[in-house]
């Protein structure tokens, strides 16, 4: 059970902190975002003796570094039979949190373009991370093989960014559901991209959603069948309309990290997936708000509306 | 309160991924007496074991390809499945028991494989020469057709299996060619070959069929020790996720045909 979880800034955990227990994100008087996390091992894992492989984390960056702030998060997925991918997806999760932090503290990306530089810095500089970590370790590099999932939400846009089968599902200021990556596989089901690759930087897939996102969900593949659609990798509503009404009423980030665990780790989800599963739920404290465009035209995408946002912003 | 939330979480209907794999098995005449009814046996226990383990049950896909005399795709489908026939029913030349034949179904991927959980093992009876060459291109064919079935209905997909039995050496002039084709679709990851040689195979032909591994010679008639192996290892590869490399368990009921 491994998160690095870190609190403002200015209160950071340090970066070699080992691996905590729990999760939370301290919320300061005026909080932008609620969010919480959760990683439980898969009940395949509990056969084998073998740790849990997943690993999450995020940030909120205050005012001080961008107007609006900014809400990073990054998930990685340990591959199975790497001896070391539990520690090759934290490893992988630190480096990318700093690198994002650091990038947006230097310079705040003016267009997509800008925006896409910065996230391929951060895989660069996670991929980096990993493989120092293999060579201090004295070890091979593929046994610290993970996947990793970055996503960055400010004030106006979303930048996702993936190597590997994750998935970013995120609600837009029009109450659009979407998912916002694309799972990566090979032609068979157990395959996929890890970042320790040779050309995993050219198999990232780094996408900007240019408007407001409200609500966002990111998970590793044990989720994927119970909360996307296959094969078109659209979100199943009644999976997501109570996890993000669950993040809405969110207080005590711990607790409710504790809660998702304990969901995470139940025998209705057990039934169907033996992999580890790890999800970071996020919602903004004040939602932004706009009248869809076209609204009632043909060809409309289902507008699948993420749940009335608690407007009391506590 | 907010286990309320939980509770109403709906999991989304999605199909499992499929693990197909071919059984191609050795019904010539040879195999008459206490091999093929071992063989049946194992057959038997096979669908046994995989049916325990709820996830294999419903991702493993199961054909089965006989060959002795002619070649022939054996309907494993559970009686519901399928219309039902009049039963051929034969005797034995010593009039001692009555063994009803094995039902066929065509060379279509879309009736000759069924999951796990609806596996109906097949009762084999023996007689005639080896075809091995025509039974291996049946089993890629249906390979092939199946993985395209699986595209055009979005389905997930493991790497699939063909899974030889033999016990003697092929008697149909195509088995080299269809050899050379087994490689190279391995070579492509196509495919996984597995070649098992009973008393009397020849090893030799077999190991023509793999550069990835070599034949293994299976120690007397342990079938249902070999069933059992296959069963816990298309388990383990049901289960694989990305990375993985689905450890198989050790192979007691044989060894390694290194001489070739």
């Amino acid at each position: 059970m491994t998160a690095a979880t870190y609190t403002l800034p200015d209160q950071q955990t340090p970066a070699a902190e080992p691996a905590e227990q729990s999760h939370q994100a301290e919320i300061q008087a005026a909080p932008l975002w609620r969010v919480t996390g959760s990683a439980v091992p898969g009940t395949s894992h509990e056969r084998l003796g073998t740790p849990c492989q997943d690993a999450l984390g995020y940030r909120i960056l205050g005012e001080e570094t961008m107007p609006g702030g900014a809400l990073l998060i990054a998930l990685a997925d340990g591959a199975g039979s790497a001896r070391f991918s539990d520690q090759g997806a934290l490893t992988a999760v630190e480096a990318a949190l700093q690198s994002m932090q650091e990038s947006l503290e230097r310079e705040i990306p003016e267009d997509s373009e800008g925006w896409e530089c910065l996230l391929v810095e951060c895989f660069q500089t996670a991929r980096l991370a990993v493989f120092q970590r293999a060579d201090s370790d004295g070890e091979w590099s593929r046994d610290y093989a993970s996947t990793l999932t970055c996503v960055i939400l400010t004030g106006t846009l979303m930048a996702v960014g993936q190597i590997g089968d994750g998935a970013v599902v995120a609600v837009d200021d029009t109450g659009e559901l979407f998912t916002a990556t694309r799972l990566q596989r090979g032609e068979y089901a157990n395959e996929t991209h890890f970042l320790i690759e040779e050309d995993a930087l050219d198999q990232a897939v780094i996408d900007v959603i240019d408007r407001p996102v409200n609500a966002v969900a990111v998970m590793s593949d044990g989720l994927i069948r119970l909360a996307l659609k296959m094969p078109s990798q659209e979100p199943h509503a009644p999976f997501f309309r109570p996890l993000f009404g669950f993040i809405n009423a969110v207080d005590d980030s711990e607790a409710a990290a504790g809660q998702l665990a304990a969901f995470l780790s139940s025998e209705r989800v057990n039934e169907r997936t033996d992999d580890d599963k790890s999800l970071v739920l996020a919602a903004r404290v004040t939602p932004a708000v706009r009248e869809p465009v076209n609204s009632g035209s043909e060809g409309e995408v289902s507008r699948e509306a993420g749940p009335p946002l608690d407007q009391e912003g506590k | 309160m907010e286990s309320n939330f939980f509770d109403q979480a709906e999991f989304a209907e999605n199909p499992e991924p499929r693990c197909p794999v071919v059984l191609v098995l050795d019904t010539s005449g040879s195999m008459a007496g206490k091999a093929i009814e071992e063989l049946n046996e194992g057959l038997r226990a096979f669908g046994a074991a995989i049916k325990a383990d709820r996830l294999a049950s419903l991702r493993v896909e199961v054909a089965v390809v006989a060959f002795g005399g002619k070649v022939r795709a054996i309907d494993v489908r559970a009686p519901e499945n399928r219309e039902e026939t009049n039963e051929v029913v034969l005797f034995n030349p010593m009039g001692l028991s009555i063994r009803p034949k094995p039902k066929e179904v065509a060379f279509d991927a879309h009736q000759a494989f069924v999951t796990a959980d609806q596996f109906l093992p097949p009762v084999l009876d023996p007689s005639g020469e080896t075809p091995l060459g025509e039974a291996v291109s049946r089993a890629l064919a249906l390979l092939r057709e199946r993985k395209e079935i699986y595209k055009q209905n979005g389905l997930d997909y493991f790497r699939p299996w063909i899974f030889v039995i033999t016990d003697g050496r092929p008697t149909d002039k195509k088995w080299e060619a269809v050899a050379d084709q087994v490689r190279q679709e391995e070579a492509r990851k196509g495919v996984v070959f597995y070649g098992v040689g009973v008393e009397g195979a020849d090893m030799q032909v077999l190991s023509r069929f793999s550069d990835q591994r070599p034949p293994l010679k299976l120690k007397g008639l342990a079938f249902g020790e070999l069933f059992t192996w296959l069963s816990k290892s298309l388990s383990a590869i049901a289960h694989s996720r990305p990375g993985e490399q689905a450890p198989l368990p050790p192979v007691g009921w044989g060894s390694v045909d290194t001489s070739h």
